[in-house]
């Protein structure tokens, strides 16, 4: 006992190597790197160090977020756009998670689709716009086919990996209860990889995002992108500005969305990932 | 039927391995002979634990009686059955935690039944039967990612054992357990054979899990790997004891192991 009394308390360092920090500190830190982003920005501008024209002052670009929503009926692009996005995303996942833990189940399957998703999964989605346009016209489909194209590939591979990796012992498990295949893919290795699927689903959406833009900034009158192609042409930077940081927010929320819903359908993973 | 000739029934095999090999073609002609002439049986009721140096090809023994893997020659048969693939009739409890974790304890015990069609009223009380046998009762409702390692290798007994197999093929199942769990298991793997009457194989390279447990011990030696002899632990008297160091108090005891490690020595100069 008298050890522990006579003990000098060690000092704690602010780096100190894998020591998580309070709770307190992390959310301090987490605003004061954006204070001191908005704070060197707001001071550029007030000090005339930047062109106005070219990098607005931060509080007009948020004023500017507040009279698009409010007065210039903004929402209706922003609806459109997360419209898109999920419609794409939707249909990307009902080919890509069926298809993909196929492909992690079965070998005779990867086989033949393999060769055919890897070659597409590395053409850049955007060099498909010319043909898109003159296929489907200028409405809709052009830009859900897009962005379909932009994900769908990459969702299929990863969502076979990640089947691959449910641990062999599970299969064989299964097999000696008596399962078939059918009731093995369905029963045992599908839970297995749902929690995975979910993370990929979770990093594609993002994908899923940029593809939006820019399909919206090549050809469209609608949406976040095509607002904020119409701004430049008026040298309204504050709405470029104004919409760069609407798609960053929607992106976070439903970064959020997906992180609760993994926690909703998934409570037998403990806390140990992130 | 006579005690005498119940006693004969019983010294039958159910199980049979005639001849067993198993070869790999490592290319250019060359092949590797992994295991080779493997023949004995298992009697219904027994424990028979097989044991030998890593590499000496029992967890592939095992895997084939599982039906997980095929032999390039020789025959497996169960109750006059050609082994042919995997089947309920033969669980497996592997070494690795194989709990579905996405399901409750009393779900994973249930899911063997489950996708072999016994109706649920009869799931249930077969599943708190086989959970009560391996203690976990309290625990029936937790997730197995909340549980400690020795009572994931039970529900995993408890699942197998409730879907009603003919052989139970254990893998190493306490080799990833701490030293004090894994007696535990080991008392508790008699009484549940003594209780069930359950055909058990399991593989092991632990000489006093191997002499605690066994009905019979087949011993298999390495390069190629093969039965070097079957060992019955006469000491015993054809009892099970379900506390170990009883076991080992045991006339006979020391020696049977002085036996086995010697022969684990052999191997060992093998290299």
């Amino acid at each position: 006992m008298s050890e522990s009394v006579s003990a000098p308390p060690r000092r704690r360092h602010f780096l100190e190597v894998r020591k998580p920090v309070s709770k307190q500190q992390a959310i301090l830190s987490a605003i004061g790197i954006w204070v001191v982003f908005f704070g060197i920005w707001a001071a550029a501008s007030a000090s005339g160090m930047v062109n106005e024209l070219l990098v607005p002052a931060p509080q007009k670009v948020l004023f500017t977020i507040y009279d698009l929503f409010a007065g210039r009926g903004f929402a209706a692009d922003v609806l459109i756009s997360i419209t898109r996005v999920l419609t794409a995303f939707l249909l990307a996942s009902i080919v890509a998670i069926p298809l993909g833990v196929m492909m992690g189940s079965f070998p005779a399957v990867e086989g033949i689709v393999n060769p055919f998703v890897s070659a597409w999964r590395y053409l850049p989605a955007p060099s498909f716009i010319p043909i898109l346009l003159m296929w489907f016209g200028t409405g809709e489909t052009p830009k859900l086919a897009l962005l379909f194209i932009g994900v769908v590939f990459l969702l299929i591979t990863l969502v076979m990996d990640h089947t691959k990796n449910v641990r062999h012992e599970l299969v064989e498990t299964a097999l000696t209860l008596g399962a078939n295949r059918y009731v093995t893919v369905r029963s045992v290795i599908l839970p297995a990889v749902l929690p995975e699927i979910v993370i990929a689903m979770r990093q594609m959406l993002a994908v899923t995002w940029t593809y939006l833009v820019i399909a919206e900034i090549v050809a469209s009158t609608t949406g976040i992108g095509a607002m904020m192609m119409r701004a430049r042409r008026f040298l309204h930077t504050d709405e470029i500005m104004a919409g760069i940081i609407v798609i960053g927010a929607l992106g976070l929320i439903f970064d959020l969305l997906f992180v609760r819903l993994h926690r909703q359908l998934f409570p037998y993973i403990q806390e140990k990932r992130r | 039927m006579s005690p005498a000739k119940e006693a004969a029934a019983e010294q039958a095999p159910i199980l049979t391995l005639d001849g067993i090999s198993k070869s790999f073609d490592l290319g250019k002609g060359k092949t590797l002979e992994a295991i080779t002439g493997v023949s004995f049986g298992v009697s219904r009721n027994e424990i028979c634990v097989i044991l030998g140096p890593s590499g000496c090809g029992k967890s592939t023994v095992l895997r084939m009686m599982a039906g997980l893997e095929t032999p390039t020659s020789g025959d497996l048969m169960l109750e006059g059955r050609h082994i042919d693939g995997p089947g309920r009739d033969r669980g497996m409890v592997f070494q690795a935690y194989t709990s579905f974790d996405w399901m409750s304890v009393r779900r994973n015990v249930e899911f063997g039944m489950k996708i072999n069609g016994v109706p649920s009223s009869e799931r249930r009380d077969r599943a708190d039967h086989y959970i009560r046998l391996v203690g976990l009762t309290k625990f029936a409702d937790a997730y197995p990612t909340q549980l400690s390692g020795g009572m994931r290798q039970r529900v995993a007994i408890a699942r197998t054992l409730a879907n009603g197999p003919e052989l139970l093929l254990m893998d190493e199942p306490f080799g990833a357990l701490d030293a004090e769990t894994r007696w535990h298991m080991q008392e508790l793997l008699v009484e549940i054979a003594e209780s069930t009457r359950t055909t058990i194989v399991m593989v092991t390279h632990d000489i006093e899990e191997a002499i605690f447990l066994a009905d019979k011990i087949v011993f298999m030696s390495r390069h190629p790997g093969r039965v070097k002899c079957e060992i019955v632990p006469e000491f015993k008297n054809g009892k099970r004891i379900t506390e170990k160091e009883k076991v080992i108090d045991l006339d006979g005891y020391s020696e049977i192991e002085r036996q086995i490690m010697r022969l684990m020595r052999e191997e060992g100069a093998k290299d």
